[in-house]
């Protein structure tokens, strides 16, 4: 009995259906064996699910993520409350950074930039002074990343 | 009139020292350290602070220029840095 749990058990860790075909149909072994079965039949799936959903799918050739309006405007909002020089109680996506946040062309000039380090492309400076709200912003990366909604 | 032409002189330094303020957040990143990045770019920053306050073109524009000498000075250092 105990030689025949000890094969269950490592029978178990290989493939079910090597175990059905090693192990003696007995009632009591066969409760075990469904029940370990089962359960390494189900993290066998997961994980083989898991692999095949990450290795197939969609041709991704410079991976970014897919990017939404919703998706930039929340790390748009993210970035800024990071910034430790913005009030986040007064941060709106329509909030004007001079007037209502308060904030001079030198933190601008440092927004900008952080979010050219978020995005990870540069915004010439014709096109960053002309960014003076989060709306401006987010309109602005994704006409650059081409979405439309 | 003359008073018109300095607020067009103004407005034009005023572009170029964001430009250059620009110019040094931008070579900083090619800086690989970051707690070195925050102690210039703070440096920079308390730099442009102090001399907020000048109404004289030429003063401006002195300062303007020896702005661009260190940014260069910094280009160079960084540079050798990550040689």
């Amino acid at each position: 009995m105990a030689s025949l749990s000890r094969t269950l058990r490592f029978a178990a860790l290989i493939r079910p259906s090597a175990v059905l075909s090693v192990v003696p149909r007995a009632a009591t072994v066969g409760c075990l064996h469904t029940l370990t079965s089962r359960e390494s039949r189900l993290s066998n799936t997961t994980l083989l699910s898991a692999i095949t959903k990450a290795t197939s799918g969609v041709r991704s050739y410079s991976a970014k993520e897919p990017l939404t309006l919703d998706l930039i405007q929340q790390r748009v909002m993210l970035v800024l409350k990071l910034y430790d020089k913005v009030n986040p109680d007064k941060l709106a996506v329509d909030s004007h950074f001079m007037q209502d946040l308060g904030l001079d062309s030198l933190d601008h000039v440092e927004v900008i930039m952080a979010m050219e380090d978020e995005f990870g492309f540069e915004i010439p400076d014709g096109d960053a002074e002309k960014l003076l709200r989060p709306a401006d912003i987010i309109r602005y990366v994704a006409d650059k990343e081409d979405i439309y909604e | 009139m003359t008073r018109d032409y300095s607020l067009v002189i103004m407005f034009m330094l005023r572009t170029e020292a964001l430009k250059l303020y620009r110019n040094i957040l931008r070579q900083l990143n090619n800086l690989p350290d970051k707690e070195q990045r925050k102690e210039i770019k703070d440096w920079a920053r308390s730099d442009f602070e102090a001399h907020r306050h000048h109404e004289d073109e030429n003063t401006i524009r002195s300062l303007l220029y020896q702005g661009q000498k260190q940014l260069e000075e910094l280009e160079k250092s960084i540079r050798r840095a990550n040689s």
